[in-house]
């Protein structure tokens, strides 16, 4: 008896582990630590996964030069964006996403490009997360 | 002048030019109304209760310039001195190589004829650069059927003064750094302050080649002087992180990089014609023994 309590206890636990760790997989900051494509294209800045409908944020803190930058939410299972454009992001500033439903349980990128054509590389750091809460 | 403006007329390089520029006017359009109307229907689920929000999209927003993300809008702040200039930035090149140049300077004065040539490059100029760009902004009016944007520059106005009250995803960087005061007025004299500043630009490159092509052998580098000259200031913004001081950058009504301030707008055009009239003189003076 002792022992099916402690395998029951010993799946729960690890039940109650997973469960908690997916619940909270979009809404913890990730790191973002990238450059962003010559000619404007999109590069992904980051990804996480989209648990729930609330807004997916990103806090950028600082981007290469004067650059500004235009954000979006890719969903890169369905292969489609599912935000509309944050435009001219600059240094220090938030930017929230309201994301379209078909994208919840699916892996969402941030995207990112260039506000303007360079020909330089630009780095780009800040956080972001999937969801709000 | 007339005599000047007869030749460029019959120049097939200005219908080349001509047609190339309303090519990317064209796709400029057909990619903005395309992104306006899926921008503007994924904004109208959002922001039902946010009408502010709502309001910033307005086909406006496609306008050449104002496209955040369009390559045609791109594409023409990228390549117009080159397309602005091909008429007639080779003409003094021509002229000589033909003896066009020694036959028209017997009957005419040189410096007379100098300017008549000048006067023309940057008339012609100012106009290939503006006349597609207005065209842009008509056709997207016409085809939206959207010509007043009072409700715009009203939302704006409250952007600025902070009493909008915006949904979520909407970026504060709609809130430019220059002429902020002219787009609460009307997005038309946001827009139409640009395309003139652009349009004096695009004719001060046109001169700068003239100028230039003085001193160069071979007509197809003439042709790229003015486009050579705003890349290299491009490559040299770009590389020194004077983003602000790059007409790229500070030509674009988006305003796409940020500590954006007036006088690079003034100083730049002054350094360029100060440039454009001493290489004039400079010409001048090397070639006078040639011609007269």
């Amino acid at each position: 008896m002792n022992k099916i309590w402690r395998k029951g206890i010993a799946i729960a636990s690890i039940s109650a582990l997973l469960f908690a760790g997916s619940a909270q997989a979009g809404t913890s900051w990730k790191n973002i630590a990238e450059n962003l494509p010559i000619f404007q294209h999109y590069g992904i800045l980051q990804t996480d996964t989209k648990g729930n409908s609330s807004n997916a944020e990103a806090k950028i803190s600082n981007i290469g030069s004067d650059y500004k930058a235009n954000l979006r939410i890719y969903d890169t299972i369905q292969k489609k964006v599912v935000s509309s454009n944050y435009n001219g992001i600059d240094d220090n500033e938030d930017a929230s996403f309201i994301v379209a439903h078909s994208a919840i349980t699916n892996t969402v990128a941030l995207q990112g490009q260039t506000a303007n054509w360079s020909i330089v590389l630009v780095q780009i750091s800040g956080h972001f997360r999937a969801d709000s809460y | 002048m007339k005599i000047e403006w007869n030749k460029l007329l019959k120049n097939r390089m200005l219908y080349v030019s001509l047609a190339s520029l309303l090519a990317i006017v064209t796709y400029a359009v057909i990619e903005g109304i395309r992104g306006f109307h899926e921008s503007y229907d994924l904004a109208q689920q959002i922001y039902q209760d946010f009408p502010d929000s709502l309001a910033f999209y307005a086909p406006a927003r496609v306008w050449i310039g104002l496209h955040a993300n369009g390559i045609g809008s791109q594409l023409y702040y990228f390549i117009f001195p080159l397309l602005v200039s091909l008429p007639i930035v080779d003409s003094f090149y021509r002229e000589k190589k033909s003896g066009f140049l020694l036959y028209t300077l017997t009957r005419k004065q040189r410096s007379k004829y100098e300017l008549h040539k000048y006067l023309t490059a940057f008339v012609s100029s100012f106009l290939l650069f503006i006349v597609p760009l207005t065209l842009g902004i008509l056709i997207i009016n016409a085809w939206t059927g959207v010509w007043d944007y009072s409700t715009y520059s009203e939302a704006y106005r409250k952007l600025v003064t902070g009493t909008a009250v915006l949904g979520d995803s909407t970026s504060i960087s709609e809130k430019k750094e220059l002429f902020s005061g002219l787009l609460g007025i009307s997005p038309y004299l946001y827009i139409l302050v640009y395309y003139v500043i652009g349009a004096l630009y695009a004719a001060i490159y046109t001169c700068l080649g003239l100028a230039l092509s003085w001193f160069v052998k071979n007509r197809y580098l003439v042709l790229f002087i003015p486009f050579g000259i705003y890349m290299a200031m491009w490559t040299m913004g770009s590389f020194s992180g004077m983003l602000s001081w790059d007409p790229f950058n500070f030509l674009n009504p988006i305003q796409p990089v940020s500590q954006l301030s007036y006088p690079p707008l003034y100083i730049v055009f002054i350094l360029l014609f100060a440039v454009c009239f001493f290489t004039y003189l400079w010409g001048k003076r090397k070639y006078t023994d040639v011609l007269s």
